[in-house]
């Protein structure tokens, strides 16, 4: 790594490890937001195709609009109007959604796509006082869908290579490593084990922004 | 209670004689079965020690400690998952599940002494959803299985499963008590169960009261709301108790001393709920076979029953103790 780069990431560590919602301050694995879909629902990657449509429908879009409505409204009232936009534009999504999927392959993941509604990945800034600006919520929606995306995919693949041997329905390995995967509760051992090797991939990144700082310091 | 050893310096692990004895305790059960299905049983249980001492080392290694030789509490958990296993099994669905009780359920919580839910009843759990077929068709006894190799066999019909469809077993309750019937490798025999239990009683490697009052709740269980109307409670009660995985249970996989209870009151407790909830797991849920899955659910909520029961048993013994009359007698002192 260049030297500019070492510096920069000793210098701003702590403010990164805040701010980056891919990586360092993923909403899955370190945050431990937007589980339920990720746990249940996600067991192939074709189901991971249509969630994915789903929260990059709704993230970024519900996060604007409750900013704008939400200026005049007190901190108390503030988690309806992020709940209600979030499910105004649940209506239009799952018209979308069957436009291009097709009612059989919504059918697969139930009651998760509309309880999408309530999850915390997309209404969870309610929670904090002060207002957000809607150019902080266009980048900050964006950039955790981006997040919330690395990791479903990555559990998705995972998760149908060893529950059934094959990747987005084309057999890779001819028996099943580990049908277990496809539970709710291999789903939660296989997020678990994930986020380990995460955070370990982490503190690696971080011990070598050290070692390599110390040396032009 | 993870042991740290200089390099020259040996310091055997405070289980090491427990957990001898308890594989010594096994080995009965794994001659029975060798006895009744050929050597196949044998390597089943090599493969699974291999595997278990293999996961030992690579956490040694990961985690940066010298690798003890005298910490087997994974040898115990390997052997008591491939006893509960069909003779049948493939080998890679061992250590699949070796490796995820070994990995998953003890070394993922750090190791001996602090893992909250058992490891065998995670790993059977594990197999058990994962290929419930080949899982719940064990063959008959005195099948000859070849070591390696695919191979037809005539599965037999285990009497808990032709007790969760609602009728009576084809096999009569002596052969049961014999283990002349198909099963699980090392959970047949209730009698050599049954010398089992007494020689670990004896040598106090067990506790009495968790496998006592487990049984005892299932009993009672059985006896008040039987499956099968047909023939008397008693024998229904034989039927339910002798097989399955119950008894092994009983004896081997609830002594697991890190995940029991502490306090001898929440020890007849814990043995009590997970009595009631084998029997309920057995009835209403999905599979045949209910202690394992019972034993999960009962240690998740354990560590808040066992404060309960501790503060319990502390306030009635604190009351005992204001009632009783000063020691000192004051006429004596005049």
């Amino acid at each position: 790594m260049k030297k500019e780069h070492v510096l920069y990431f000793h210098k701003n560590i702590a403010v990164l490890s805040r701010r980056d919602r891919v990586f360092l301050n993923n909403p899955v694995l370190i945050r431990g937001i937007g589980l339920a879909p990720i746990v249940v629902a996600a067991t192939t990657l074709n189901n991971a195709l249509v969630l994915a449509v789903a929260v990059i429908l709704m993230l970024t879009p519900t996060r604007i609009l409750s900013a704008i409505l939400a200026k005049r409204v007190k901190t108390k009232y503030r988690v309806l109007v992020y709940a209600l936009t979030a499910g105004v534009l649940y209506i239009a999504v799952s018209f979308i959604l069957e436009q291009i999927f097709g009612l059989n392959q919504l059918k697969l993941l139930g009651l998760y796509l509309p309880l999408l509604i309530v999850e915390p990945l997309i209404i969870k800034r309610y929670v904090q006082p002060k207002p957000e600006k809607i150019k902080a919520a266009l980048y900050k929606g964006t950039v955790t869908t981006l997040g919330f995306l690395l990791v479903l995919f990555l559990v998705a693949a995972l998760r149908e290579f060893l529950a059934y041997g094959t990747l987005y329905g084309f057999e890779i390995i001819n028996f099943q490593p580990l049908p277990f995967a496809k539970m709710v509760a291999g789903g939660f051992i296989i997020v678990g084990l994930v986020a380990a090797l995460w955070n370990f991939l982490i503190n690696l990144f971080k011990k070598y922004i050290n070692m390599e700082a110390k040396k032009y310091l | 209670m993870r042991t740290k050893t200089n390099r020259n310096q040996i310091i055997v692990h405070e289980d090491y004689s427990k957990n001898i004895e308890i594989i010594v305790a096994m080995l009965p059960l794994l001659a029975m079965a060798i006895f009744l299905y050929g050597p196949r049983p044998a390597l089943m249980v090599c493969i699974s020690t291999v595997t278990a001492l293999i996961c030992d080392k690579i956490v040694s290694m990961l985690r940066g400690y010298t690798y003890n030789k005298t910490d087997n509490g994974s040898v115990v958990i390997a052997i008591m998952l491939t006893m509960l296993l069909p003779a049948t099994l493939d080998y890679y669905i061992i250590i699949i599940g070796v490796v995820i009780a070994v990995l998953l359920g003890k070394h993922a919580f750090g190791g001996t002494g602090n893992y909250p839910f058992n490891p065998t009843a995670l790993g059977y759990s594990v197999v058990l959803v994962g290929w419930t077929e080949k899982m719940l068709s064990p063959p008959l006894p005195f099948t000859e299985i070849p070591l390696f190799g695919e191979f037809l066999y005539s599965a037999g019909f285990s009497p808990t499963k032709s007790l969760s469809l609602g009728g009576l077993p084809n096999v009569d309750v002596t052969s049961v008590v014999l283990g002349d019937y198909a099963g699980a490798i090392g959970c047949t025999s209730a009698l050599i169960l049954l010398s089992c239990f007494a020689f670990l009683l004896i040598r106090k490697r067990i506790s009495f009261l968790v496998p006592a009052s487990f049984l005892l709740s299932a009993t009672l269980f059985v006896l008040a709301f039987p499956r099968v109307q047909e023939v008397s409670r008693l024998e229904v009660a034989g039927y339910e108790i002798f097989s399955g995985t119950i008894l092994f249970s009983a004896v081997f996989i609830l002594s697991d001393a890190t995940t029991l209870p502490k306090n001898k009151y929440s020890k007849i407790v814990y043995g009590l709920a997970i009595g009631v909830t084998t029997m309920l797991f057995r009835y209403f849920g999905a599979f045949e076979i209910g202690v394992c899955f019972s034993i999960l659910s009962i240690n998740s909520i354990f560590g808040y029953l066992d404060r309960l029961v501790a503060k319990i048993s502390t306030k009635l013994t604190s009351k005992k103790i204001k009632q009783k009359k000063p020691l000192i007698n004051n006429k004596t002192e005049i």
